[in-house]
């Protein structure tokens, strides 16, 4: 019971702290990127008979980018913040 | 720091994310999902769509090709529907955020090695460009059911018919490959469904017919395992009454309650199932249990509904089945269900006064703390619907949409070719442990350059 009442009190805090981007209407990606990315793979399967495309190549490409950028925006932050403080 | 700094850091921080304040397309995750309901076409068999999915169970007589990325017919040519066709109705349920318009159309296949690439159109006869026998029925921000109704229309067997739902603006339904296609963000089509109803009223009510019947072949009633072999999976057998089909498009809902009658019943586990049928009479499947059963005396219990929820039409249930584990099989910790048992006593108060007691503190606290199976799930429902709408929004929605496309993107057929089929099988016995070796190694280079990032990181 009060297990139960605790995560719908937390519940209905995350609908009211969420409200106002689930306001917002749904987005996704333009036909173009889909296309693109399909494209991509297209060629990207004829190379994964003889490279690791799909286990090695674009995991690790995809780490990579993601924590690079994860860096430049943290340091974005700290820079920003240094010009106040 | 002033008021002006503040806000200027403010703004200079929330920069970066500017582009999540532009005004965003509104059509972007537009559902449309079929009624589970008992949708039959003329031939008792098609293909079906979901959203950006295509199932393609073909039956007698029914060509399927491409299943995911590619079209299917959906009538053999010899079970083409009489020219003297009657009206059809077609029921399909939407939800949506926007204004949304259904119509139909023809989309060529190209099943045989990309010889044409053809966009779809609406045409009705493709040898008439004015031919277009578009029906449209708005849905206007909330989710209702559309009955389209087309009057004397015979529709093509040697042709693909797929409702459209397109909200104001159009936009392209791209084809790209052999037997691929890519949907846009504001269009989603599915293979032509016509309930086999020749009324409205018929088409409104399409449901599956209640003869059927669901028992469970394993694991099997009154026995004792003592080993693994029936730890892991579920054998439920269904039996659907020879003239009604649960086909293709319909996604029932398979329920198995079962509860451990050493710690109290009815206390039950409920495992459920989304599945997919494709042919009447009978037939078995197979689940992964969600739960690992410890060793105790279990009853379970299976349940058909006809649709996706509980809240759907309980089409049959199973007899009950008691069944022993043993064998000394350890739960993993992290799987073990932890629902109290509160076994303490079960004589009187002034025989056991200390057990009573503790029996009372027991209870109460598994009152007070511990949710009921209903409450769990309603818990689960909850918090998982937020995840979900949460997903779909500026700017997590880019993220996932990405995600899944980059998903989807590994069943997309290959556009060209570097090394043919027989090449590769040629070469398998050394391309195969060259790949695992070339993956190891990318592998190991990566968590090497990760770590000298964080290594030379100055926070």
């Amino acid at each position: 019971m009060l297990t139960f009442s605790l995560f719908q009190v937390l519940y209905a805090l995350l609908l009211l702290i969420t409200l106002p981007l689930r306001a917002l209407p749904d987005v996704a990606l333009p036909a173009a990127a889909l296309s693109a990315i399909a494209t991509a793979y297209g060629y990207l399967n004829a190379a994964d008979v003889f490279l690791p495309v799909s286990t090695a190549l674009i995991p690790i490409f995809l780490l990579v980018i993601s924590i690079e950028t994860a860096i430049f925006g943290y340091k974005f932050v700290m820079w920003v913040k240094n010009l106040f403080w | 720091m002033e008021f002006s700094k503040r806000l200027l850091f403010l703004l200079l921080f929330l920069l970066p994310f500017w582009w999540c304040f532009l005004p965003q397309k509104a059509n972007g995750a537009v559902l449309f999902n079929f009624l589970n309901n008992n949708l039959t076409d003329y031939n008792g068999g098609y293909c079906g769509m979901q959203i950006d999915q295509i199932y393609c169970f073909p039956t007698s007589g029914l060509t399927c090709s491409g299943e995911v990325n590619g079209g299917f017919h959906p009538y053999a040519t010899s079970t083409q529907p009489a020219l003297s066709a009657p009206d059809v109705f077609i029921k399909v349920h939407a939800s949506s955020t926007a204004n949304i318009r259904i119509e139909q159309g023809w989309f060529e296949l190209n099943i045989n090695g990309g010889a044409q690439m053809k966009e779809f159109d609406c045409y009705y006869n493709p040898a008439s460009s004015n031919d277009c026998i578009t029906s449209e029925s708005g849905v206007l921000g909330t989710e209702r059911d559309i009955i389209l109704h087309y009057s004397n229309v015979i529709f093509d067997p040697a042709w693909d018919w797929y409702l459209i739902m397109n909200p104001p603006g159009g936009g392209n339904i791209l084809k790209t490959g052999a037997n691929a296609y890519s949907v846009n963000y504001n269009q989603r089509y599915a293979p032509f469904w016509a309930c086999g109803a020749t009324t409205k009223a018929e088409a409104e009510n399409c449901s599956i017919p209640s003869a059927a019947s669901i028992s469970i072949i394993q694991p099997e009633n009154g026995t004792t395992t003592t080993n693994t072999e029936h730890l892991n999976f579920w054998g439920v057998g269904i039996t659907l009454n020879s003239t009604s089909t649960l086909d293709d498009g319909l996604t029932a809902l398979i329920q198995v309650k079962y509860c451990d009658l050493d710690t109290g019943c009815p206390a039950y586990l409920i495992d459920n199932y989304l599945s997919r049928w494709y042919s009447a009479g009978s037939g078995s499947i197979y689940f992964l249990k969600n739960y690992e059963l410890d060793n105790a005396l279990w009853q379970a219990q299976a349940f058909f509904y006809s649709g996706e929820s509980p809240t759907s039409t309980l089409l049959a249930s199973s007899a009950t089945s008691t069944f022993t584990i043993t064998g000394g099989i350890t739960v993993p910790t992290s799987t073990q269900v932890f629902a109290p048992a509160c076994n303490f006593t079960t004589s009187s108060f002034l025989a056991d006064p200390i057990g009573n007691i503790q029996q009372a503190i027991c209870n109460a606290a598994s009152f007070l703390f511990y949710p009921s199976t209903p409450q769990q799930a309603t818990i689960g429902s909850e918090w998982g619907n937020i995840k979900t709408s949460v997903a779909q929004k500026p700017p997590f929605g880019y993220f996932t949409s990405v995600a899944t496309a980059l998903q989807q993107g590994t069943t997309t057929q290959s556009t060209t070719t570097i090394v043919n089929a027989s090449t590769a099988a040629a070469f398998a016995l050394f391309l195969t442990p060259w790949k695992t070796i070339a993956t190891v190694l990318l592998w190991v280079l990566f968590l090497f350059w990760l770590f000298n990032k964080i290594r030379k990181f100055h926070f």
